[in-house]
């Protein structure tokens, strides 16, 4: 019988492995399917993952991102995706799942064709499929009626001139001509999807992501802080440094202006670099950028004592439910997809957005011991239950064999789905 | 075109030594007031009188206090390195190559008759180039060929640094490093400044490799400390050529967000050298001591607290910093005073300390990592102490002259008693 054989289409390989496709990829092939993974920019080693850019197409893709700023278009001009029906793993696919798209290498307007030869499955990351031009509206509305008049143009994916209207319609008239599956990782995003006009055409799934709960599981604190140089007594305060709209740095940075706290503390800063110098002395201060490897950055999850993610917007939270797993107690905001993929109160405190309450939260929690591990123990059990990533390949086996089913290309899958995708059919 | 700017024999340059004679083809001659010069100053030492001329192509805007006036010596000035380019893009790169074309093909060629010529006057049996900017890549195998003599070749960083310094074009480039490939493969011996680039060397090009290391006389080596100097303070030395200036900078950031302060430690920095840059428009605790004897270095580094050895991050100065070796660091190691090495893991340098256990590294230019790792070494008396030693140890086990020596006679191809020891 056919093996069935699933394409993964994405930007990267390593960088976000756990979410972006790659980890699926490769549980796919270990439960016997024909996986692969086709990537704009191949970091990694793996042998069924293969690179989209040459150094010819890097040079035509730094041209059509300048033309696209000039004109204040957004991933309309690139034609590498109208090359894929060439590629002999889009040809060999039963079928294509579709990752970040909207990182400059792909033209919206190949989902037409590839949608129509392949039963295609599409994650959205962030709404950004949703939206005139912005990766996350925030406050704004005008996702839901056709975009133009935009009130904020410089935030993420910042456009010239305010042509939001154009590419909310011309996402409208490509995805009317497209046959896509879309899943959706949190309540929050499938609530916005059901309300985008954009979407109307399109099956819904809410699917969260999983992660490995072996691997991100509670370790001994005082060893991973010790690997990090970290002073036993100090209480560590991981968080994800970034600076760009949606994080919320300015909040925790607002927030150690006035932390005022008798013992040691560490900020254990991922991602971004240099945000928390003028602290030096102050506090200790760790930053270990962006880890790759998955084992080193579930041992760092595990030397915090509690994790803040004020994030502003967001879709889901991959972070959030890594240092849940690893039993930490978080602090999120309300209003974005975190207090529900977290389910707070019972493992996250959710507080209104802003530096007093995250500052109130996070001496609570640094002051008090025992809650901080009854909210972080119940964090653990609560993504166990939820995000393990056996369950979360489980629901996607599951969806793409209906995919199949309904394209009339099923065959019979090596691994029987053990539960089932929560789906909304419109 | 090349003047003729000194012309100078000696007795023992008219062919009354029995031993080999060798021509030194430099684009610094042995002197006083130059690192390269230095190095060069303590090779020709070890060569007994009579068995050495040196030939010089010098940048005319250098004034070296040239040592060794028993050695027989010709200086001619060196053509421009660096092309200016009146026009722009790759018109302005054509330019450029036109005229490393005509220095190559006119200039240089008779700079090499005139350095054969020399040689050959003096009775060389080998030419022992130090092969550094293009042109004296280009004369390493034609003064050779000339004078029929094997070549010996020595080599202190990877070429490709000069000409980028020197904005030389591209295509030049390209042409300029298939004739240092060609003079490695023709070198009999090769001189390397590191163990990495003798290993990469040996391997890229098949000469064999000896490896070379600017040292120092064991009797200017101080003990290695046991301890810092005071309890409330660190002073931070650094001495030599300041080329990493980003990661001199992420230190002088660090240290002002961290108000000069590491622990309870007010921090100072002193510097030696010949020039330093650096602007703040917040107080700073830096002192500038200007540049000092070797002797003298040691002596006012040995007593600070911490040794400071920036090396390039930056990928673009990766080949370098995988292949060069700082001078500095003999230096340091010599003070028995703890290293604090701020580069990448992948540089030489680097290699060399972990493997000795002799430093403690900061692989990253954020300042919260710069911060931990000066606290870790201050804060930790025994790690302090050990590393001084190991840095010590180091130092006597590859860094003195008498292994120097030792390396260079076998780069000459002579038996180490053939040559003096050091004076």
């Amino acid at each position: 019988m056919k093996q069935i054989n699933i394409l993964q289409v994405g930007a990267t390989d390593e960088e976000g492995a756990r979410f972006n496709g790659q980890d699926l990829h490769k549980e796919l092939r270990e439960r016997g399917f024909r996986s692969h993974h086709m990537v704009w920019s191949k970091t990694g080693d793996d042998p069924d993952t293969s690179e989209i850019k040459t150094t010819k197409s890097i040079k035509r893709q730094q041209k059509i991102q300048r033309l696209e700023y000039k004109f204040s278009l957004q991933s309309l001009l690139y034609p590498f995706a109208f090359e894929f029906p060439l590629r002999k793993q889009f040809k060999e696919a039963d079928l294509v799942h579709y990752h970040l798209l909207h990182t400059g290498y792909f033209s919206l307007g190949a989902l037409p064709l590839l949608t129509r030869m392949k039963p295609s499955v599409w994650t959205l990351h962030d709404p950004w499929a949703m939206t005139g031009h912005c990766v996350h509206p925030f406050g704004c509305d005008r996702w839901k009626i056709g975009c133009g008049n935009c009130p904020d143009l410089k935030i993420m994916f910042p456009l010239q001139h305010d042509n939001t209207a154009f590419l909310w319609k011309a996402k409208k008239f490509l995805y009317h001509a497209s046959r896509i599956d879309i899943v959706l990782a949190s309540k929050w995003m499938m609530k916005m999807a059901e309300e985008s006009p954009l979407m109307s055409n399109f099956r819904l799934h809410h699917i969260p992501f999983g992660i490995d709960t072996q691997l991100f599981a509670p370790g001994d604190t005082a060893d991973c802080k010790a690997k990090l140089g970290i002073p036993k007594d100090n209480l560590v305060i991981g968080l994800r440094a970034n600076s760009n709209d949606f994080k919320g740095l300015s909040y925790i940075q607002e927030m150690f202006e006035h932390l005022d706290f008798e013992l040691p503390i560490t900020i254990l800063a991922f991602n971004q670099k240099g945000h928390f110098d003028k602290y030096l002395g102050r506090h200790h201060i760790v930053e270990v950028g962006w880890i790759k490897e998955s084992s080193a950055y579930a041992q760092t999850l595990q030397a915090c004592d509690l994790f803040l993610m004020p994030s502003t917007a967001e879709s889901f939270g991959m972070m959030a439910i890594e240092s849940m797993a690893c039993g930490k107690p978080s602090i999120v905001f309300d209003g974005t997809a975190l207090p529900e993929v977290t389910f707070a109160p019972r493992g996250a405190i959710s507080i209104p957005k802003n530096a007093n309450e995250l500052l109130k939260a996070t001496k609570h929690l640094l002051t008090d011991q025992r809650a901080r591990k009854q909210l972080g123990d119940e964090a653990r059990n609560l993504s166990v239950q939820n995000y393990d990533f056996k369950l979360h390949v489980d629901r996607m086996q599951n969806l793409y064999e209906n995919a199949l089913a309904r394209a009339g290309t099923a065959a019979p899958s090596p691994a029987e789905p053990t539960r089932p995708a929560q789906s909304s059919h419109k | 075109m090349p003047s003729e700017l000194i012309q100078r024999t000696s007795p023992v340059a008219e062919g009354k030594t029995q031993g080999k004679k060798f021509l030194l083809l430099t684009d610094i001659p042995p002197c006083r007031n130059f690192t390269a010069g230095l190095v060069l100053d303590q090779l020709c030492s070890f060569l007994p009188a009579g068995s050495v001329s040196c030939f010089t192509v010098l940048n005319r805007e250098l004034d070296p206090e040239i040592t060794h006036a028993d050695i027989p010596i010709k200086i001619v000035s060196k053509p421009k390195e660096h092309k200016p380019r009146h026009l722009p893009g790759k018109i302005g790169a054509l330019e450029s190559f036109l005229a490393e074309k005509y220095t190559e093909k006119v200039t240089v060629k008779k700079i090499a008759r005139q350095a054969a010529e020399f040689g050959t006057q003096f009775g060389a049996d080998a030419v022992w180039c130090v092969v550094q900017g293009q042109t004296m890549i280009r004369l390493a195998n034609q003064v050779a060929d000339l004078m029929n003599v094997p070549l010996l070749t020595e080599v202190w960083d990877p070429p490709t640094w000069w000409l980028r310094a020197n904005k030389v074009d591209s295509w030049s480039q390209n042409l300029i490093l298939a004739d240092f490939a060609s003079a490695m493969k023709k070198s009999v011996r090769f001189a390397a400044a590191s163990w990495a680039m003798a290993e990469s060397y040996e391997s890229l090009y098949g000469c064999r490799s000896i490896t070379v290391i600017p040292s120092l006389d064991a009797a200017l080596a101080k003990p290695p400390a046991t301890g810092m100097n005071k309890e409330d303070e660190l002073t931070i030395g650094m001495a030599g050529q300041l080329y990493s200036s980003k990661e001199w900078e992420n230190l002088l950031l660090t240290l002002k967000h961290a108000q000069w302060k590491i622990g309870n430690r007010n921090v100072k920095i002193k510097v030696l050298g010949r020039a330093v840059t650096f602007q703040s428009n917040s107080p700073m605790n830096v002192e500038y001591l200007g540049w000092r004897t070797q002797a003298e270095s040691i002596d006012i580094l040995s007593q600070m607290d911490v040794m400071y050895c920036p090396y390039w991050f930056d990928p673009v100065f990766k080949e370098e910093a995988s292949l060069s070796f700082p001078s500095k660091l003999t230096t340091y190691l010599a003070t028995g005073r703890p290293v604090f090495f701020h580069g990448p893991d992948y540089a030489s340098p680097a290699k060399f300390l972990k493997q000795h256990n002799a430093a403690v590294l900061c692989h990253d230019l954020a300042r919260s990592d710069i911060y931990n790792q000066l606290d870790r070494l201050v804060s930790n008396a025994e790690l302090y102490r050990q590393t001084a030693e190991n840095g010590s140890k180091a130092f006597h086990q590859h860094l003195t002259l008498d292994i120097m020596r030792k390396q260079f006679a076998e780069f000459l191809g002579l038996k180490v008693e053939d040559l003096k020891s050091d004076e």
